[in-house]
């Protein structure tokens, strides 16, 4: 069993709700004037510091990712970032979950900075791919119709650049290239781990299955059943392609926050979530620039706009408990729901929203220290009973904390 | 009126052809929503009106009948070639090409590549120009999955009055998800070259214009709020031989307000301009 942190890193210098209220947006058209850079270069001093601490905490690997346009997330460049934490850690992974394959001109510049980072980190870079954000494609004024054509074909370039001596050309639908032939190359050979990102498209899914690729769940409010649900149809795949399925290829991004006390922790977090949520909004309806036409199939765009629609107008329904209280309560439920989705590899977003440095180092420190052994070691006998094979995997075996 | 549906193989894709009414050709281009005969042969009002005095041939666009088709379709010239194409397998030469606001566009483009192969050239509310102060609005953000508020925004930037009826018939706020996977899947296609640049334009076409030889008519509506007026007057400005007629009482979605007005004057206009000549085109065996 791995654990990951998880960073959105968000600007905190908002008066979000005020934000909001005057702009209807949190994504693409906030102004950036409201960016105050002093504000923002203590966020990233603290952020760099939280991901220090939990390669000190034992944690098996720190993560960033990409956003554009947006105080939800400032990492334009996740890479930049992921150079930066090389320097900050010294046995953690570091995962880039992920870049967003389809925004670059071509994916070389992604393989490059791959290979500059994993050789800054002496090899701990875990590679995820991700076809962006909807808002995303407003941002960069890219038809989002042929967004998961241009993805399928950048991660197929990358995969061949990496795996196949240059140059060689490449003559694709979306890329031609005289001269593929990245310098340097990863010090992980024949490449990094490889992962795509995703929030569980049979697509995606499929996809990770058939050509062994990692599979990272990024919807961090993805429901529990509808998460079960993707797990069962990954090891289905697996299964259908003639492969023994490996724990080690599917992750799940989650929030968690542990407190001394139950209702402490769940107060704590809702305080300072909203902030998150707030910047969450499209243009004027919930998460309306999430889905812009084509990034989703018409089909999964009705059933997402009718399913919203029902949670808000429907009685409230007991959600999933959740990963937030005393260590023995999150404990308890981390280990049920990981159990129920036989994965090995959870990725934890301690920060979010407004909450301040000294409450996210609290947290963490609760966490590594009482809640991830007992996690780690049952999930492992567990897991070991279930696939006795799965120590083999070449995703696990890789700089695993001890 | 029941229109005849067929299909004609070109090398992009198959396209559903809808046919009906007799006499002169006119080849109809359809919009984003809501001017498509059905895969059933039901027409709107508009194609039904017109078929009383021309064989109306209306075809799919790429990805309105079936998404996978966008696979060959990225620029705006692809659909030119897939429109003479169509003209060539049914043997139409030289009809009235009508288009509306999406299909007014690929219109346009045609008449500007193949100028010579088009008898007259009408364009209702037609995308397609970049006009100085007059951005089109925007339409992907308005048509955008809005799970509390209906289709409300996207009723107001197409309707003139977005809270009656037709507005809300053809656009209702919390449609059964059939209905609803209908609207997502003709907004995906054409943002499939609406999107990008934003905004449904080509920034040449305007400077192409002059090389448009056909007789055109240009139609607008008056409340026009996603392509406004000054579209019109552009495409006017621009064609050589160009009409601009403004419509009173409709927005964009001017087939469905204003079905009757608008027939008679694209009708009207035909008429005058119907020489011997142009009344002798026909379709082929």
């Amino acid at each position: 069993m791995r654990f990951f942190t998880f960073h959105y890193m968000p600007y905190q210098g908002l008066d979000a709700a005020q934000a909001i209220d005057d702009y209807g947006v949190g994504w693409c058209t906030l102004p950036n004037s409201m960016c105050d850079p002093e504000v923002m270069a203590s966020n990233y001093r603290d952020y760099l510091d939280q991901a220090a601490l939990a390669d000190e905490l034992g944690f098996d690997g720190v993560t960033v990712n990409e956003h554009h346009q947006t105080p939800f997330g400032t990492m334009p460049n996740p890479n930049v970032m992921a150079g930066a934490v090389a320097q900050r850690t010294k046995r953690a992974r570091i995962a880039v979950f992920g870049n967003a394959l389809p925004l670059r001109s071509t994916p070389m510049s992604s393989i490059e900075e791959y290979a500059m980072i994993d050789l800054l980190s002496n090899g701990r870079l875990e590679a995820g791919f991700v076809v962006g954000g909807g808002p995303e494609y407003y941002s960069f004024a890219l038809s989002p119709t042929n967004a998961r054509d241009r993805f399928a074909e950048a991660l197929s370039l990358a995969r061949r650049a990496w795996s196949e001596p240059g140059p060689f050309r490449w003559d694709g639908v979306h890329y031609q290239l005289d001269c593929v032939n990245p310098w340097p190359r990863p010090l992980q050979q024949p490449h990094p781990p490889i992962w795509v990102c995703g929030i569980g498209s049979p697509s995606t899914l499929e996809m990770c299955a058939r050509e062994n690729l990692g599979y990272m769940g990024v919807n961090a409010s993805q429901g529990h059943v509808d998460f079960v649900g993707q797990c069962e149809y990954f090891r289905k795949a697996a299964d259908q392609y003639g492969r023994a399925y490996d724990p080690a290829r599917v992750g799940w991004l989650t929030h968690i926050h542990v407190a001394p006390d139950d209702d402490q922790a769940v107060e704590e977090f809702a305080a300072h979530a909203a902030y998150g949520g707030l910047l969450t909004r499209g243009f004027g309806g919930p998460a309306k620039t999430f889905y812009p036409p084509g990034h989703l199939p018409p089909d999964r765009l009705a059933k997402w706009e009718r399913q919203i629609r029902e949670s808000y107008t429907a009685k409230p329904m007991p959600g999933d408990p959740p990963l937030m209280g005393t260590p023995e309560t999150v404990a308890e439920r981390l280990i049920a729901r990981l159990k129920d989705y036989k994965i090995g590899n959870v990725v934890i977003a301690f920060q979010w929203g407004s909450m301040p440095h000294d409450m996210v180092t609290r947290s963490m420190r609760m966490f590594a220290e009482e809640v991830m052994p007992r996690v780690r070691a049952e999930l492992d006998q567990y897991l070991d009973e279930l696939y006795p094979d799965r120590t083999q995997s070449d995703m696990a075996t890789r700089g695993v904390a001890k | 009126m029941n229109a005849q549906m067929s299909s004609v193989e070109t090398p992009a894709m198959d396209v559903s052809i809808a046919r009906l009414g007799e006499g002169t050709p006119l080849v109809y281009l359809h919009d984003v929503l809501f001017d498509l005969v059905t895969p059933e042969g039901d027409a709107p009002p508009l194609l039904d009106t017109l078929a009383r005095s021309y064989e109306v041939v209306a075809p799919a666009l790429p990805g309105f009948r079936d998404l996978t088709q966008l696979a060959a379709f990225t620029a705006v010239g692809d659909y030119v070639l897939l429109v003479r194409d169509v003209l060539t397998r049914l043997g139409v030469e030289r009809p009235h090409l009508v288009g509306t606001g999406l299909g007014g566009w690929i219109a346009a483009e045609f008449a500007v590549f193949y100028p010579d192969e088009v008898g007259t050239l009408t364009l209702i509310n037609s995308f397609g120009l970049r006009v100085e102060g007059h951005p089109t609005a925007r339409f992907f953000d308005a048509a955008a999955p809005n799970a509390l508020g209906g289709r409300r925004e996207i009723r107001e930037l197409l309707f003139l009055s977005p809270d009656d009826v037709p507005a809300t018939d053809v656009l209702p706020d919390f449609p059964d998800d059939a209905t609803n996977e209908r609207f997502f899947a003709h907004v995906h296609a054409a943002a499939r070259i609406g999107w990008q640049p934003p905004a449904f334009y080509e920034a040449r076409l305007l400077g192409r214009l002059n090389r448009i030889v056909a007789p055109a008519h240009v139609v607008w509506a008056a409340g026009n709020r996603l392509v406004d007026v000054a579209h019109g007057r552009a495409f006017q400005a621009g064609i050589d031989d160009a009409e601009l007629t403004i419509i009173e009482g409709a927005g964009h979605a001017i087939t469905v307000e204003q079905p009757g007005e608008l027939a008679r004057a694209i009708v009207g206009y035909l008429d005058r301009k119907d020489t011997p000549d142009r009344a002798s085109t026909s379709i082929g065996s």
